[in-house]
């Protein structure tokens, strides 16, 4: 008897997993730059599916497309389908900023969304290289209403490819990120347009606004980092040796995630706020080093790729990556977004750029359609009190607020994966009331 | 006669790509003169004086990994059990505990040399000939050693970073352990392929395709366009971390 009681409580508990997730959430990283770093220990991470059929699909996107030589491997956008053999509903995932259809993150998603009973669509970020290149009208990203819609024809083609292969009873979108804030511009785009009819959407850790998000990061490389941008390689070294010191001193053997949470872990004294905030910025930089650089080529600005240069595979691109490591977002916006999109209206100006790039913009859709979702954390880097505020106002109780987790840090979380798929599978969830 | 044919490679390759060079029409915005000074210190540099050839070795090897390597590899994965897998990468790395002992030794690593030796008395003859590990349970951790390492160990330095067709990621240092790798595992002839020759090959062609089974790395497909920079970079780094250890 008391076997069927605890036996029900549990499948209690696993069918309602969103509502188990709020009191007694355990995520154990209280710092946001930590959880940011270095994500979720293994042992709280929803376990991965193993062997989950996946089919990579090399998409032609814009036909008579020229690609140059540099781009030679980019002629296609990746992208990827992991499908279950009987009939159920499709999930779009878009992916953050500079990531890839199959960057961690999304194949966290990927899985949590697979084990959930969905089929799952993976696609690049816009600002993804290999988007840029092969999948993007301007081949300039950030303008968020532009990029959805070159999102909106990667998912046509993508289930042109897919549906005589697959049954799908209803469409649903997520993204993270970047990704979170497309998302919702794509349904908005779907309302008019009715090619998917989504049921529900979900934005994952997203920007409010995409130029303040982005500013933010760029401060963390600026005032975190000895020289700015000058002393980016400096730190990185000093990092790396002594990570190497600590290493050679331990008994470990595999210099893996596990070793780097390990001496977290150990460490006498935590690491130093500034040094993490400055990794932080790094990375972003580096994702943005990409997208300018794939920007540039593709619209030949001659921003630091000199007009007409033909840029060949076997060229030495390590002077444009150095350059490109000094500009910082708002100069991406300034001096090479607002150009082309001037190129294509002169009457833009800069704010109304910047206004495109925020989910103000749109504020009205959010506030009266029922489907969109969010998710996100009260320490997440890339939102201000204000902006979180604002999240709260529009999505009422479409919003699910984690208290800790950083940006994206909890994504893999075993009680935010729960969460995450039972929006989806739940009709009606808490999440998605009118 | 291998090696002539892969200079001789190497150095058609080096010519054809010489004359790909597009000249520029003007000048760009920003060049990194405007951001800092010509002698600037570049702390994470990798010297690479052949990045050309390097490059065209590069796109070399994803053909090959494309037309020949991965479809290979995928036909083994698709007809071998993973269990099956493991048993015959488990069967190479105590194979590999020959060169793994003799760089401890060189290093003189008593330590590492002890666990060496005791994983491959026990994988041997408990793992029957090293098809199971019962070694690591019982924490004995695999000691990766190589000839390169060894060199390092020594203060060798990286010297100029090399591409290998179908091998990847190396540099002069590395590659010269590597030859001299291949001459102790010949010395050493644990399989004795002196007196039976015919399995020399299949031998190697097994231990190539287990190799690429168990190396997730895929070239471009990172997308980014400096996927190369950043492997070059990363491969150096994990070979400093090595030899540190």
């Amino acid at each position: 008897m008391r076997l069927l009681t605890l036996l029900l409580f549990g499948l209690l508990l696993s069918t309602f997993p969103a509502l188990a997730a709020g009191d007694d959430y355990d995520y154990p990283h209280a710092d946001p730059l930590v959880a940011t770093i270095l994500g979720t220990p293994s042992g709280q991470r929803a376990p991965l599916a193993e062997d989950l059929p996946v089919r990579l699909i090399d998409l032609e996107v814009l036909p008579d497309h020229k690609v140059p030589d540099i781009f030679w491997y980019n002629e296609k956008l990746r992208c990827s389908l992991a499908y279950q053999k009987q009939k159920a509903p499709l999930i779009f995932v878009v992916a953050g900023t500079g990531a890839g259809f199959n960057s961690d993150k999304m194949l966290a998603l990927q899985s949590i969304f697979y084990q959930a009973g969905f089929h799952v669509v993976g696609i690049s970020s816009p600002t993804h290289a290999n988007f840029i290149t092969a999948a993007s009208g301007s081949a300039a990203p950030g303008v968020l209403r532009r990029d959805a819609r070159d999102l909106y024809r990667v998912m046509q083609k993508v289930y042109e490819e897919v549906k005589d292969d697959i049954d799908v009873s209803t469409f649903h979108l997520a993204g993270y990120s970047l990704g979170g804030a497309q998302a919702a511009f794509i349904s908005q785009l779907d309302d008019e347009v009715k090619v998917f009819n989504f049921t529900k959407v979900l934005m994952i850790n997203p920007p409010v606004s995409l130029y303040n998000s982005a500013s933010r990061l760029d401060r963390m490389l600026d005032e975190n980092v000895q020289g700015g941008a000058a002393g980016a390689g400096t730190f990185l070294r000093e990092q790396m040796n002594r990570l190497a010191q600590i290493y050679s001193a331990s008994d470990f053997v595999k210099f893996d995630n596990e070793f780097l949470y390990n001496i977290y872990r150990n460490a006498s004294e935590p690491p130093k706020e500034n040094n993490l905030a400055a990794l932080i910025g790094i990375s972003f930089r580096i994702s943005a080093v990409n997208m300018m650089f794939a920007t540039d080529v593709m619209t030949q600005s001659g921003f630091v790729v000199p007009k007409g240069a033909e840029l060949d595979n076997n060229d030495d691109l390590d002077d444009y990556f150095r350059t490109l490591t000094y500009i910082s977002f708002a100069r991406y916006l300034d001096e090479l977004l607002l150009p082309i999109a001037q190129a294509g209206n002169s009457q833009v100006t800069r704010q109304q750029v910047i206004d495109g790039s925020s989910l103000v913009a749109i504020e009205e859709y959010l506030r009266k359609t029922g489907k969109i979702g969010v998710v996100t954390n009260a320490d997440d880097l890339i939102l201000d009190a204000a902006e979180l505020d604002y999240l709260r106002s529009v999505f009422g109780s479409r919003a699910k607020i984690y208290p800790t987790g950083g940006h994206c840090g909890n994504i893999d979380h075993q009680q935010v994966a729960s969460y995450l798929a039972a929006y989806f599978t739940q009709s009606g969830a808490e999440g998605a009331k009118p | 006669m291998k090696t002539r044919r892969l200079s001789l490679l190497l150095l058609t390759l080096l010519l054809l790509s010489g004359c790909a060079a597009t000249a520029p029409q003007g000048k760009a915005k920003y060049a990194l003169a405007d951001f800092e000074p010509p002698g600037k210190e570049r702390p994470l540099d990798v010297a690479d004086p052949i990045e050309p050839a390097n490059k065209e070795l590069y796109r070399f090897n994803y053909y090959f990994d494309r037309y020949l390597f991965l479809p290979v590899v995928n036909g083994y994965e698709y007809v071998m059990p993973d269990y099956a897998e493991q048993r015959v990468s488990n069967f190479f790395d105590n194979l590999g505990e020959f060169g793994n002992f003799t760089n401890a030794v060189l290093q003189l690593k008593p330590k590492s040399a002890g666990i060496t030796l005791s994983r491959f008395l026990i994988n041997t003859t408990v793992g029957i000939g090293g098809l199971w590990d019962p070694a690591s349970n019982w924490n004995l951790q695999r000691q990766d050693e190589d000839f390169g390492q060894t060199l390092g160990r020594y203060g060798a330095g990286n010297g100029p970073y090399v591409v290998l067709p179908i091998l990847g990621p190396s540099n002069a240092r590395d590659t010269t352990g590597l030859i001299a790798d291949t001459a102790i595992s010949s010395a050493v002839d644990p399989l004795n392929f002196d007196h039976n020759e015919e399995l020399a090959i299949p031998y190697q062609a097994g231990r190539a395709i287990d190799t690429r089974h168990r190396q997730p790395f895929r070239y471009y497909k990172s997308g980014s366009p400096f996927e190369y920079e950043l492997v070059r970079l990363l491969y150096t780094e994990k070979r400093k971390l090595q030899i540190a250890k």
